[in-house]
């Protein structure tokens, strides 16, 4: 396991990352955003086959991990 | 597929529906939501060179997952998920060191026959536009193994171009291996895994968003594989991992629009106190063709460094005495490419797929020290529909 240094330089990193992605961001108006509402622009179109994917390489790979709170698990052998 | 992509109108009702939010996340369902897929899961047999005994056929799956969500009042909605999967083949059971040097994989004898049954209820409430709580609980059911979990989570705007999302979860697992006697093994052991995630989303123009976070689990208990064992010196011991194992992942997700596509990007950077690393990156395009047809190839590569205490045989036991030679614990690089294909009828759709999965010790980022005798290969198949009303 890194030491607790490492993980807050990386955490660091992330925030800079996001202050950059601030920074750069451009003021969009709620009319200029049906690109972004479209199906296709969702972080994740397909939420069964993304559950599915999740499942499986979390089962036949070390790591897991995915921007949700992880749910139950399985005794995948 | 959105209204946006039908017409003009339907465009500037999309965006009106999107006022005053990050148009980042999704909305309360506004009519019920009914989707289904089936899978066929099928990995590929080891090449019969590399087995020693056993049946090198492996593992094969038949998933049928459906997907429910219905508003239940203007600012809540119930999101059920549930999922069956039938599992049937055999298992990399241990590696033997053979004449020559040479490792063979000894697979189960018998093939295993299984079946998961899980669900995950959903109620998420939202105050106003992106500002919501949820809260998840799901339990999760095979022969010999049952989970249940309990999770909540939270978004917040910060301000039209900025959202953040933090959520925590709790889960216990417990296992009760079949043939524990006959085997020698555990007759029943449990886990508890503590979960924290934490993101931020980003509306970069009128194209593109970013999401950036972390996840961190904390998993103490048995957290060994009852059915796999290893070769240390001259003796055949059972798995024996830590008791506890903390991992943290951090992710950046990026999406672009086009006039009649998006570009799809993500990256997780994971470790854990295993000293497993491993680097994925996963590329999308979905591509509109006509007014109906969707198109999605995807391409994902997966590296991952080896757990401290795995090898193939250990020559001698460790000075903690863990040992495994659990492939999944091994150093590798694993190429996917999936495609889809989707096709829209007014608010419903029918999809079918297709993925390869090809892993190999030399794709790993530096390359590997150590043989991995059962990496693994599948292919994927699943078809559904998406139905609204």
């Amino acid at each position: 396991m890194r030491r607790p240094v490492d993980l807050a330089v990386r955490f660091v990193a992330l925030m800079l990352l996001g202050l950059l992605a601030g920074c750069a961001t451009q003021q969009v108006a709620p009319w200029e955003r049906g690109r972004l509402a479209r199906w296709d622009m969702q972080f994740d179109p397909d939420a069964l086959d993304a559950a599915m994917r999740e499942h499986t390489y979390s089962s036949k790979e070390a790591v897991a991990g995915s921007l949700a709170p992880a749910g139950a698990g399985c005794g995948c052998n | 597929m959105s209204a946006t992509d039908r017409n003009p109108l339907a465009a500037l009702l999309a965006a009106a529906a999107a006022l005053g939010a990050p148009a980042t996340r999704a909305e309360i369902a506004t009519e019920t939501r009914i989707d289904y897929r089936y899978t066929e899961y099928d990995e590929e047999p080891l090449p019969a060179a590399r087995v020693l005994s056993g049946s090198a056929d492996r593992y094969r799956i038949d998933t049928h997952q459906v997907k429910i969500v219905t508003p239940l009042r203007d600012t809540i909605e119930l999101d059920v998920r549930a999922t069956q999967e039938a599992m049937s083949g055999s298992s990399p059971w241990f590696v033997l060191p053979a004449a020559g040097g040479e490792l063979r994989q000894v697979m189960s004898g018998a093939t295993i026959e299984d079946h998961r049954r899980e669900l995950v209820v959903t109620m998420r409430r939202e105050d106003a536009p992106s500002d919501a709580w949820s809260a998840t609980a799901s339990v999760s059911r095979e022969d010999d193994y049952r989970a249940v979990s309990l999770g909540v989570g939270r978004e917040q705007p910060i301000d039209p171009q900025l959202s953040l999302s933090y959520g925590a979860s709790i889960s216990r697992d417990v296992i009760e291996p079949t043939d524990a006697e006959s085997m020698s093994r555990v007759l029943r052991e449990d886990k508890h895994t503590v979960s924290a995630v934490t993101s931020a989303t980003w509306v970069l123009d009128r194209h593109s968003t970013l999401q950036a976070g972390v996840q961190a689990g904390f998993g103490r208990g048995y957290l060994d594989d009852p059915y796999k064992l290893a070769v240390v010196g001259a003796s055949l011991v059972p798995d024996a991992r830590p008791d506890n194992r903390t991992q943290v992942s951090y992710l950046a997700r990026y999406r672009r629009a086009f006039e009649t596509a998006s570009l799809h990007l993500d990256y997780r950077y994971s470790h854990d106190s295993w000293s497993v690393r491993a680097h994925t990156l996963d590329l999308a395009c979905y591509l509109r063709f006509g007014a109906h047809w969707w198109l999605v190839p995807a391409l994902r590569y997966h590296s991952q460094d080896e757990a401290r205490f795995y090898a193939p045989v250990h020559a001698a036991d460790a000075a903690d005495a863990h040992h495994s030679s659990d492939y999944r614990l091994g150093t590798f690089g694993a190429w996917s490419a999936r495609v889809s294909l989707r096709r829209n009828f007014g608010s419903h759709a029918f999809v079918i797929g297709l993925e390869r999965y090809d892993s190999d010790e030399g794709w790993a980022v530096g390359g590997a020290d150590q043989a991995v005798p059962a990496l693994l290969e599948y292919d994927r198949i699943f078809a559904g529909f998406d139905f609204a009303f």
